[in-house]
């Protein structure tokens, strides 16, 4: 840390009125199986510093992963002349120095004693255990164990210093059942901090049973009906969700929630948060990327709109605190972004909320949803769906080809029941969601 | 001890050291060994609000070391390029390999290709002030294009990255890709009605593109665009007869044919053209290419990531399947030449068989011809990204700008619209082909790499396409 802040004072030295390091420290591996044979290794350190420096309230920003002497005095001279081009803004600065409370569980000590062949071990045996799953599973797609251990350090002229390391494993699969012709796929994953907390069955059913139920799928006609969705759908609504719910998108009159604090803007049974501080999400930390302490945000409270995700500079210009979400790695500017984000459980088990459906879409993979299927702006969507139909609570069968369309805000107020199945579902960020159900979506298929 | 040398101020590993390091890796007995180094300079603006917000300068340094042996490919990479540190790599990425004391003798010789991408304004001699503004020339064009236009969001970005790449064939070469774009994206705000509009022209090329396509004209298509899209109508849903004009409407055929037809894909049996060779798989008017010689291309080069020679190739011909897309590891296996498309993200990821710049050739119809014989259908103006499923080949497509076509000629836009479907059989439905071949940037995502991708078509038409809409059309 010492080391580190001789940089500080070099930046200070030069020019720079404000100054902040960033430096990161990973260790990566990731394993690929194909055909119960190691298809691909990969491990990796990596570390790099990025700089922040403001100079007139002017923010100028470089990296580089090269940290040899040289290289990083070229780095700062390049941030501070960044910093001297950027005009000013008067909401531009390093936080006040905040004390943060450690977070020890998002580290296990012992998971860097896993042998590498351990993890082989286990990626060969989820393979394995997905082929002889079911005879309709004809191909294993991806079979992948991925780890990471990052060390942060943070520090800044404000007097903030910081530290913490956090650790993840992961074990993912890909599978795909055929029929007379008919390909259909599923995905399945499970994480942790341990290799011994993943659970490669579940993960597996997960895959395999998605790929079968889908086979055979048809177009439905084009209709008004109620829509299940499945978690792994909700996440994805959750993401386009948080890019609304921060001060950033609000500031900018880009945000579906513009001028709607404190009013009701979802049903009653509708709570949303951002926490994180969340122990089992995979993007809790001590600190954010400005070293705030990371908080408990509750956005939308049954129905009502509480709060908005904020960092330094949005908290600034609203006059209000960070709730510490600047979000970054080395390579970036700190940026508002969720932590762990999710939609809240309810009180009903999945599967009464599947038998309440007496003609209606259980929608278990979206497309488009989230590459510019739903408009942020205006919260209109139109997205390619694939799941199974319900009938008189039971499901018959499979549907592809249509989609469903409508305005993410009037589906807030449809969300008529949420279950208490809730889960981080790690695919895009650390989004959790539980099974909900809405009424009035535009189905259109044939 | 080997030294780390400069060329025009850019670092780059000697020859002697990656022989070194190449024997290394094959110590333990490894079939194939390959070092690829990089060194990127990037910057990055961007300006929201009408104020320039971010100015990043970035160096990324590395090395990757790949060895296959048999099926199995492992890579270990580092940002610390120093003599131990790369044997210490080598090490590591040798250690998936069985322990047979394996002595190689490396002979590299370096080959030289002349480039085919010409580089007039190398953006690091540009000043940043310069490039400020042309950020905010973006921006104010926007804006002034109409009183509607309420935000403006401007990104700029180009990088310099040099790359070496060394294996145990005896390659040694390397090569500098120069990559500059402006993207504008805008929001116009009528009523209560708000769209968004972007435009985000990039090439393999210096800061001349900026004169080629001002930074101004940039910003007026985006507002153009979230204008016009003010006073659309909500899409309908059905089946229509479906234009596609001309340029990123090329990205359909990208994820949903291009996809398949990377050899990973074929090789693990997950593709709809598998074994297709030589079979009509689209329409006889269809042909399509791969092509990473494109002068300036989005996804051009000169050598690809594993230092193969770039060069084009013809993936369907009238409608024939002639080809897939191979990187080195794939084509070793089916035994035949890489056909140049193994890329990557940076020296962190190891190659894969990626497009590069894709598109569908120029047929022989007058695009505006195209339009005036189409009775009743949608016109999908642009289209502004999508997914696919690579196994089924099911796609969705977002279409940012749409019109109605009524009577061969474009009436009122509609918003909202999504195009579904099966890629392969949208192939078989084309019908006319416009003369009018367009490419246009995009960002392509594989196995968690993002790269550079160029798409393109000329105006096509489909017979017949799912439409889906926010209104519903009473359902059949």
């Amino acid at each position: 840390m010492d080391k580190i802040e001789q940089w500080i004072d070099y930046a200070l030295k030069n020019g720079a009125d404000e100054a902040e390091i960033f430096y990161e420290n990973t260790l990566n591996n990731n394993i690929e199986v194909y055909n119960q044979e190691v298809e691909a290794l990969t491990s990796a350190k990596a570390k790099g510093m990025g700089i922040r420096i403001f100079i007139n309230k002017g923010m100028g920003f470089a990296y580089t992963s090269d940290l040899s002497k040289d290289s990083i005095h070229r780095v700062i001279n390049e941030a501070i002349e960044n910093a001297k081009i950027c005009p000013p803004d008067e909401y531009n600065g390093l936080p006040d120095k905040q004390a943060y409370v450690e977070i020890p569980e998002i580290y296990n000590e012992d998971y860097i004693n896993v042998d590498p062949k351990e993890k082989i071990q286990l990626l060969l045996e989820m393979e394995k255990t997905a082929k002889l799953y079911n005879k309709k599973i004809t191909k294993i797609i991806n079979a992948s164990y991925a780890d990471q251990i990052t060390n942060i350090q943070l520090i800044n002229s404000k007097g903030f210093k910081g530290q913490f390391s956090s650790n993840y494993c992961y074990g993912g699969i890909y599978v795909a059942a055929e029929k007379e012709n008919e390909m259909q796929t599923g995905g399945g994953m499970t994480f942790g901090r341990h290799i011994d907390d993943l659970n490669i069955n579940e993960a597996v059913a997960d895959a395999c049973n998605t790929a079968i139920v889908l086979l055979g799928g048809q177009p439905v006609k084009s209709q008004k009906a109620e829509i299940v969705f499945d978690k792994k759908v909700g996440i994805l609504f959750m993401y386009v969700l948080s890019n609304s719910l921060n001060a950033e998108a609000v500031q900018k009159g880009r945000s579906l929630f513009k001028d709607k604090l404190s009013t009701q803007v979802a049903n009653n049974n509708v709570s949303i948060i951002d926490d994180g501080k969340y122990i089992k999400g995979l993007a809790t930390s001590p600190f954010d990327g400005e070293g705030v302490p990371s908080s408990k945000t509750q956005l939308i409270k049954d129905g009502t709109l509480k709060a908005l995700m904020y960092d330094t500079y949005t908290a600034k210009k609203a006059g209000v605190k960070s709730t510490g979400n600047a979000s970054r790695s080395y390579r970036s500017t700190p940026s508002l972004s969720t932590t762990n984000f999710y939609l809240e459980n309810g009180t009903e088990s999945k599967d009464s909320i599947l038998k309440s459906v007496s003609d209606g879409f259980y929608v278990m993979e979206v497309s488009g949803l989230v590459t510019g299927g739903a408009n942020p702006i205006t919260g209109d969507f139109s997205v390619g769906a694939t799941g199974r139909w319900i009938k008189n609570g039971e499901f018959t069968t499979a549907v592809r080809e249509v989609t469903i369309a409508g305005n993410i805000m009037t589906m807030l107020k449809n969300i008529t029941s949420i279950a208490n199945d809730m889960e981080i579902i790690p695919i895009i960020g650390s989004f959790g969601s539980p099974t909900f159900k809405v009424v009035d979506l535009a189905i259109s298929g044939k | 001890m080997y030294m780390l040398f400069y060329i025009g101020g850019i670092i780059l590993l000697e020859q002697e050291l990656c022989q070194k390091v190449i024997a290394k890796a094959l110590e333990t007995g490894g079939d194939f060994a390959e070092i690829y180094y990089e060194n990127k300079i990037r910057q990055a603006i961007t300006c929201e609000d009408g104020k320039v917000e971010r100015i990043i300068t970035g160096y990324d340094l590395g090395v990757g070391i790949r060895i296959i042996h048999g099926k199995t490919i492992s890579y270990a990479y580092t940002d610390d390029v120093s003599e131990a540190a790369l044997l210490e790599t080598a090490i590591i990425a040798g250690s998936a390999a069985k322990h047979q004391n394996n002595t190689t003798i490396i002979d590299l010789t370096k080959r030289k290709y002349n480039p085919l991408h010409v580089i007039k304004i190398s953006p690091n001699q540009v000043d940043k002030a310069e490039k400020v503004k042309w950020v905010l020339a973006a921006d104010s064009a926007a804006r002034n294009y109409s009183t509607s236009i309420k935000q403006v969001m401007v990104g700029y970005n180009d990088s310099i990255q040099k790359i070496q790449i060394a294996n145990s064939n005896g390659l040694f070469v390397e090569d500098e890709r120069v990559l500059s774009r402006l993207s504008v994206q805008s929001i116009a705000i009528k009523n209560d009605v708000m769209q968004t509009g972007y435009y985000g022209p990039g090439k393999h090329m210096g800061s001349e593109l900026f004169q080629e396509i001002t930074p101004e004209s940039i910003g007026v298509e985006a507002a153009r665009i979230a204008v016009t899209m003010l006073d659309a109508k909500p899409a309908p849903s059905g089946s229509l007869p479906v234009v596609i004009s001309n340029g990123f409407g090329g990205v359909l055929f990208h994820e949903a044919c291009g996809h398949p037809l990377e050899a990973d894909a074929i090789q693990k049996g997950t593709s709809v053209y598998k074994d297709l060779v030589g079979k009509q798989v689209a329409s006889s008017l269809l042909t399509a290419i791969d092509s990473s010689i494109v002068p300036n291309g989005w996804g051009s080069y000169n050598i690809d990531d594993e230092g193969q020679k770039a060069q084009s190739t013809v993936l369907i011909k009238d409608g024939i399947l002639q080809d897939y897309m191979y990187d080195y590891k794939q084509a070793k296996e089916a035994g035949r030449m890489s056909t140049g498309n193994g890329r990557r993200m940076s020296y962190q990821h190891m190659p894969l068989p990626r497009m590069t710049n894709t598109y569908i050739e120029n047929g022989k119809s007058n695009p505006n011809d195209i339009i005036s014989s189409t009775k009743e259908g949608f016109f999908a103006k642009r289209l502004s990204g999508g997914q696919v499923n690579p196994a089924t080949g099911d796609f969705t497509f977002v279409v940012s700008e749409g019109y109605m076509i009524k009577n061969g000629k474009l009436a009122e836009p509609v918003r909202g619209a999504t195009l579904i479907g099966n890629g392969p059989e949208i192939m078989k439905r084309i019908d006319m082909i416009g003369n009018d071949l367009e490419l246009a940037p995009g960002m392509c995502g594989k196995s968690g790499q993002n790269i550079p991708a160029g798409v393109g078509q000329p105006t096509l038409r489909l017979t017949e396409c799912t439409i889906g809409g926010t209104e519903i059309k009473g359902g059949k």
